[in-house]
């Protein structure tokens, strides 16, 4: 066996031991006093990176994507095997169009729901549910300026709750919100607003209010929908939404990072969100300006 | 394994709840594989529920032939996240080395020690080459022995221990571990 090839048995086989837990670097170092030196800084290494990753996946998490994988299961044999011809997003799309019609109620109840609440998760993937059954990017827009809003609403209540250990969770929904935003690229006359799979939000309420934690209110008062303008108008209305979302969150959000109640560890994804969403509501902006 | 085995049978002939037993096995694994991968706990989420959800609808496809489990959804994870960052890089919208995963942790101050020493490891492990950051994700955030490492990376194992030992050799570099 080669030096190399030695060594690198040695190191491998210290590590084995170490990571199972039945080995200090020590003993190892003793067994290989000729390697002392070199083995011994790569072991704190490899301890280091171990130490790092060992993270473990929140119960929030876990149960989020069992609850998606379970509604997918739940799909008949027959079924699947014709989901399998369809693209990815279809078929998450279509198990959880099952599980809206099938649990309307539910769904709406879950609207309401704030993070720790047992519909939290329908609620996060009706959201995601309602987004691909859009097919304008205007809309899909309008959509990630109210979701925007709605984890506006569940920060101020998790502040006020004084659950720092969910706030971050929402900070990092929030700033994936945006990243999504400054997807979307809009193309002129290729889609209709008004031909959207779903019912428009209302969220001309939204423009009168001072306070966007009322969003839910926007949503379920008889705010006067978007959907059946003409795309211009639709594109001058969905405009003033933008400009507004773009004001009144940023604001909010600079007065999260000024709170002590908010922990430091959620001010970098607010920071991040906080970023994002300039640049992100400006992009969209600028592209309705150009059509 | 046999165990495994039994599971793995048993989902192909469409029981559910092994597929589950599968899942609660493995989730904790891959979840780990991926956040290292790109260090956002929310593409996270969303990535490990497609790897789940593509071994699902693939799961008929599985052959044992010496291929451990294990291996077969690190490599579903990796092909995804091949895509992902492809898609990623094209957009350019995700700074990843801005980006931090969310941890389980009641105590604050520990989490975010924890998170400072993870954004130190995903930040060196982006100087690595794609194959010995592949060998650190597989071995240390999969959990996979070399044995496993090899397979899922189909090279031997000697290759394996070789790109574990000049992987390390460069984050200690990077990290600065105390000598």
């Amino acid at each position: 066996m080669g030096n190399n090839k030695r060594f690198n048995y040695i190191l491998n086989e210290c590590l084995e031991h170490m990571l199972a837990g039945d080995e200090t670097i020590e003993q190892c170092l003793r067994r290989y006093p000729e390697y002392a030196s070199e083995l011994g800084s790569l072991l704190r290494t490899a301890v280091t990176v171990k130490k790092a990753v060992d993270i473990k996946p929140s119960a929030d998490a876990r149960a989020r994507v069992r609850f998606q994988l379970q509604s997918i299961m739940s799909k008949p044999k027959a079924e699947k095997r014709v989901r399998a011809a369809v693209p990815r997003w279809a078929v998450a799309v279509c198990v959880v169009l099952l599980v809206f019609f099938l649990s309307g109620g539910t769904v709406l109840a879950a609207d309401g729901s704030m993070p720790g609440n047992p519909l939290y998760p329908v609620k996060l993937i009706t959201e995601n549910v309602r987004v691909s059954l859009t097919g304008s990017e205007e809309k899909k827009a309008e959509l990630y300026a109210l979701f925007a809003d709605r984890r506006m609403a569940e920060l101020d209540y998790l502040v006020a709750k004084g659950k720092s250990a969910d706030i971050e969770k929402v900070a990092q929904r929030l700033y994936k919100n945006y990243t999504m935003m400054g997807e979307l690229s809009f193309v002129a006359g290729t889609e209709s607003v008004t031909t959207a799979s779903v019912p428009a939000p209302m969220l001309g309420a939204a423009l009168a209010s001072d306070n966007s934690t009322t969003t839910q209110q926007a949503e379920t008062t008889g705010a006067k929908s978007i959907a059946g303008n003409s795309n211009a108008s639709i594109r001058a209305k969905l405009k003033q939404i933008l400009v507004y979302y773009a004001s009144t969150q940023s604001d909010k959000i600079q007065k999260l990072l000024d709170s002590d109640k908010v922990p430091e560890s959620a001010k970098i994804a607010l920071r991040q969100a906080l970023q994002t969403s300039g640049n992100n509501y400006q992009n969209a902006i600028d592209n309705l300006d150009d059509q | 394994m046999q165990e495994e085995q039994n599971l793995i049978q048993r989902a192909r002939q469409g029981d559910q709840d092994a597929f589950a037993q599968l899942y609660e096995n493995h989730f904790d694994k891959i979840y780990r594989y991926v956040v290292l991968k790109i260090g956002n706990m929310a593409e996270a989420e969303d990535m490990t529920q497609q790897v789940f959800v593509k071994a699902y609808e693939s799961i008929d496809s599985y052959r044992w032939q010496g291929i451990p489990f294990s291996a077969w959804l690190f490599r579903i994870a990796h092909n995804q996240m091949v895509d992902f960052v492809r898609k990623e890089s094209k957009k350019k919208t995700i700074p990843f080395d801005e980006s931090l995963p969310v941890l389980s942790d009641s105590n604050p101050e520990h989490e975010v020690e924890v998170k400072m020493e993870m954004e130190k490891v995903v930040l060196a492990s982006r100087k690595l080459t794609g194959a010995q950051r592949e060998v650190i994700n597989l071995r240390f955030a999969g959990g996979l022995s070399i044995a496993e490492a090899a397979k899922t990376m189909r090279k031997s194992e000697g290759a394996i221990k070789a790109l574990q030992h000049s992987a390390i050799l460069a984050l200690r570099k990077t990290l600065l571990v105390g000598e």
